[in-house]
């Protein structure tokens, strides 16, 4: 038999063949060729199910090594942000009311929550815990965009 | 297993969520048939892709089957292919690729009497200079041909063990020429029956000869 440029070879299409009909055999037919070719049944199903339980196992601490790192990531980024805002000098409260129109300059909308709160009844830790707040919050919407 | 055989193709086949690819995971479970069906296909893959066992198990086969669906690495158009067939789409594919690995990565003795040279020695060094980079080396031709050699006689004994029946003989002709089983059926106006069990045959063997290629190569 020649075979024609560009054709399956025959033992790869015999290999096609052979996958369809174990793919879609009737089934008396599957069962008869697994008894003629010594397989164990019971054992094949074993292979199957096992192999599927740690695969599903294998993923998902895989997502979990993805979760925890990237949980990772935001911890850092928030300790940066915060080591930041520790170095403003001055007024924190000037501080923040330019933080909240950069923001705005920079076509974030920054709730009027933030923009009413009056300021001067508030401690230094309080407009900073604001500042690490909206900080975040920018960060997490820059990063959104990049994605 | 297969749907609707005359459905056509959506265009652009919406990608599975994760629900739904876990949904038919979970449908794999519960089937031991399907179950037996795919550990069958990774149990023929490493008798036709013997040198999987360097790296792997039929089981890892599945494994890594699974995983590459569930990581969305694989394109399943749920639409047109059912689960099981689609999964043993993606353990073909696997097991092609790590056989290809190893074969390219698996160091090989090759007798230097056997190679091919087409200049005496004296005139190696003005040969070499000549030949271009991307000609093959005298030891890959050798591979080559040494694999078409083999692919010939697994044929030949195939042909050899069905030839007293002609019904099968003309069914393995058109498997050969990659003419779906449906229309091999229609063309030769064959019973279902009849025709799973002339195949059942023709795979069986496959498998069989398959089997002693493998072990003559251990």
């Amino acid at each position: 038999m020649t075979i024609k440029p560009g054709k399956t070879p025959p033992p790869d299409a015999l290999l096609e063949q052979a996958l369809e009909f174990i793919a879609e055999a009737p089934k008396e037919q599957f069962l008869e060729y697994l008894k003629e070719t010594g397989e164990d049944p019971r054992e094949l199903s074993k292979m199957t199910a096992d192999a599927v339980a740690s695969a599903i196992k294998a993923f998902g601490q895989r997502q979990l090594a993805v979760a925890r790192a990237e949980q990772e990531r935001k911890l850092t980024s928030i300790e940066a942000l915060r080591a930041r805002i520790s170095t403003y000098g001055g007024n924190v409260r000037t501080a923040f009311s330019h933080m909240v129109s950069e923001a705005e300059n920079g076509g974030y909308k920054v709730s009027l929550q933030h923009r009413l709160r009056q300021l001067d009844d508030l401690s230094d830790e309080e407009i900073k815990a604001m500042m690490l707040e909206l900080l975040v919050v920018l960060q997490s919407k820059k990063d959104e965009n990049k994605s | 297993m297969s749907k609707d055989p005359e459905a056509k193709p959506d265009e652009t086949p919406a990608t599975p969520t994760e629900t739904e690819i876990r949904s038919a995971l979970e449908g794999l479970r519960r089937s031991n048939e399907q179950q037996q069906r795919v550990a069958k296909v990774a149990r023929l893959l490493f008798v036709y892709y013997p040198i999987l066992v360097d790296n792997m198990e039929p089981e890892d086969l599945i494994h890594e089957a699974v995983v590459a669906v569930l990581e969305g690495r694989r394109d399943w158009d749920m639409a047109n292919v059912d689960f099981p067939m689609f999964l043993i789409g993606v353990m073909r594919s696997l097991a092609y690729n790590e056989a290809r690995k190893a074969h390219e990565t698996r160091p090989r003795y090759v007798r230097e009497s056997d190679l091919e040279h087409s200049e005496s020695s004296e005139d190696r060094e003005g040969f070499l200079a000549s030949v271009p980079a991307d000609t093959p080396s005298p030891e890959k031709k050798l591979i080559k041909d040494e694999q078409e050699a083999e692919e010939d006689a697994l044929l030949a004994i195939i042909q050899a063990q069905l030839s007293d029946d002609l019904d099968v003989m003309r069914v393995l002709e058109l498997e050969l020429e990659g003419v779906p089983k449906r229309e091999i059926r229609e063309q030769l106006r064959m019973e279902d029956k009849h025709f799973w069990t002339i195949d059942r045959r023709i795979v069986r063997t496959f498998e069989a000869a398959a089997k002693r290629r493998r072990n003559h190569d251990d």
